[in-house]
């Protein structure tokens, strides 16, 4: 709840997600976009697939900085577990700023797009986009657990981001990438994350529904794997320099 | 069992890496293929802490103390040997151990930043399963002692050295631990804020018998709240005994103040070294291999005129640095 409460942050925040809705929609006004049916889909995309990115807390960052300064041995001495802590705590700031991005961004965008979709199709999208974010923040815990071995994660952060927006169709849906991008793309985790909850505003069906959460799903329990695997290896071969 | 802690035979060493000395050949032969070498932080050490006493472990800088600790907590698995705390292995047991032990590190934090203080107890108190009628019992008490109210609904990040640390120890005395581990709590603090950490850390531990394990390089810490001290030096142990009996074995000069209202003519003696003056004090070391204290005073009523003269023992830090030294 921590970055909740930093007011000035979260107004910040809110401003860049509402500008580049608006710049995009109008970038689309000018450009291959002409069909307006097409303009206004493409307006509820972005501000699905944002609004997972512009959720997420930098959770590596904290685990990094854990690991360099020798915090995380000190965390281990109370009863619980520092990995689940560390989510938990992520989470709660995650869902603070998912509900009030989401908040901003539904009326911002019936605004600029003229219509609204149905309910049950915006409570399909964004609860799949809710899940996104979680599994958005056990890959990115493995990110951070990485500094143990290599003391900077940020590199690995930097290629994990930048291949999540081309991959993940942050800006453009799959649809419109070349085949060979679009079939690597399937590969990979990203799409399941950004482009799969975003599909569903474009075009809803049950099936397509069905595979997004079940997409989800998997990537979810491979990074809940990834990082507990990780974690248990750190934990074995903690070496913290006496005095 | 009446012992808190055992510890039996314990060796910690770790592995490092050979720092590449030489030319750019040397180095990059270091980075592909690196050479280890072995570090013994803790050598072979054995000790035992009954319930409810008080000990501080000293000794110089990379002597060993903190791997030590780690090893009493659980954070490190030992190379040899075995730890003990309330007949339960802290690596194996950490959980359960984790329930027994409360923690002071001087130079680390075990609250939350950004939140208040009384939320960080409030988690804590969610962490360590406490009762929350006991819980808010607890810590009302503790507020009291400690004069928290002033800045208990300040965030952490807002408040000065000593207020933390006083909050620190709060924090690790909610769940009532039976032992705790203190590693430098007083380090930076002013000489008020020492004394009252100094104080609550010894009131727990007679209202309470909670052990105390205190590291420390402040020996008026140790003169204050302990009655142990365990020196180690290179990873083992040099010396293991009461604050009394280690004064005793290791003194070797006591110190005379005396008070003068004319100059004093200091006259050279073997035994006897002037190690001070000012105004009208004077301050001498007299070394008891040679001389006691009943004849140096003697010394001084048939040579010297005075008006007050005090004997007392040199700081425990004297005897402490001699040790180090020898």
């Amino acid at each position: 709840m921590h970055n909740g409460k930093n007011r000035k942050e979260l107004f910040v925040r809110s401003s860049f997600f509402l500008a580049i809705l608006y710049i995009f929609s109008k970038l689309w006004q000018a450009t291959q976009f002409s069909d307006a049916a097409n303009q206004q889909s493409m307006i509820w995309y972005l501000s699905v697939t944002e609004l997972i990115v512009l959720s997420v807390p930098f959770i590596q960052v904290d685990i990094e900085n854990d690991i360099r300064s020798g915090d995380v041995v000190y965390q281990l001495l109370k009863p619980m577990n520092y990995l689940w802590l560390k989510i938990s705590d992520c989470i709660g700031s995650f869902l603070f700023r998912f509900t009030v991005l989401m908040l901003i961004a539904i009326p911002f965008c019936a605004y600029l797009s003229g219509s609204i979709p149905p309910l049950p199709i915006l409570f399909a999208t964004y609860l799949t986009a809710g899940i996104a974010g979680l599994v958005f923040i056990l890959f990115q815990t493995t990110i951070g657990l990485l500094a143990f071995k290599l003391q900077d994660s940020t590199p690995i952060f930097w290629v994990w981001q930048r291949c999540s927006f081309l991959f993940g169709g942050l800006l453009i849906p799959l649809d419109f990438y070349p085949a060979y991008l679009k079939t690597t793309a399937y590969f990979l985790p990203f799409a399941s994350l950004l482009y799969g909850p975003g599909r569903l505003i474009l075009s809803f069906n049950i099936e397509h529904f069905f595979i997004v959460l079940g997409g989800l799903l998997f990537w979810g329990s491979f990074a809940l794997f990834l990082a507990n695997w990780m974690y248990i290896r750190m934990l074995k071969a903690l070496k913290v320099n006496g005095g | 069992m009446n012992d808190a802690v055992q510890v039996r035979d314990l060796k910690k060493n770790f592995k490092v890496a050979k720092t590449g000395r030489g030319g750019p050949l040397a180095k990059l032969k270091q980075f592909i293929h690196p050479l280890h070498e072995s570090l013994n932080a803790v050598d072979d050490i054995s000790f035992a802490i009954r319930r409810g006493e008080k000990v501080a472990f000293i000794g110089p800088n990379g002597a060993g103390k903190s791997t030590t600790i780690k090893l009493l907590t659980g954070i490190f698995q030992p190379c040899a040997g075995f730890v003990r705390i309330f007949d339960q292995d802290p690596y194996i047991d950490r959980k359960n151990v984790a329930y027994k032990i409360g923690t002071v590190f001087g130079q680390r934090s075990q609250l939350w930043y950004h939140l208040p203080a009384y939320h960080s107890f409030k988690l804590l108190g969610t962490i360590y399963d406490i009762d929350r009628k006991k819980f808010k019992e607890r810590l009302n008490h503790l507020i009291e002692i400690v004069q928290l109210s002033p800045f208990i609904s300040r965030p952490i990040k807002e408040l000065s050295l000593g207020e933390r640390m006083r909050c620190e120890l709060v924090a690790s005395l909610l769940h009532n631990p039976e032992i705790l581990f203190l590693d430098e709590p007083t380090i930076g603090l002013d000489i008020i804020s020492k004394d009252a950490i100094r104080h609550l850390i010894h009131q727990r531990s007679e209202l309470e018998a909670t052990t105390i394990f205190l590291t420390s390089h402040d020996i008026a810490d140790i003169e204050k709240v302990c009655d142990r001290i365990i020196l180690i030096n290179k990873g083992k142990i040099i010396v293991d005994d009461s604050v009394k009996s280690i004064k005793k074995r290791y003194l070797k000069n006591k110190v005379i103040t005396m008070k003068s209202e004319e100059k004093l003519e200091w006259r050279f003696h073997p035994a006897i070294s002037l190690v001070h003056e000012r105004d009208s004090f004077y301050k001498f070391e007299i070394d008891l291999n040679l001389m006691n204290p009943q004849e140096a005073v003697r010394y001084f009523a048939q040579n010297y005129r005075f008006t007050d003269i005090v004997i007392e023992d040199p700081p425990l830090e004297e005897i402490i640095k001699g040790i180090y030294q020898s």
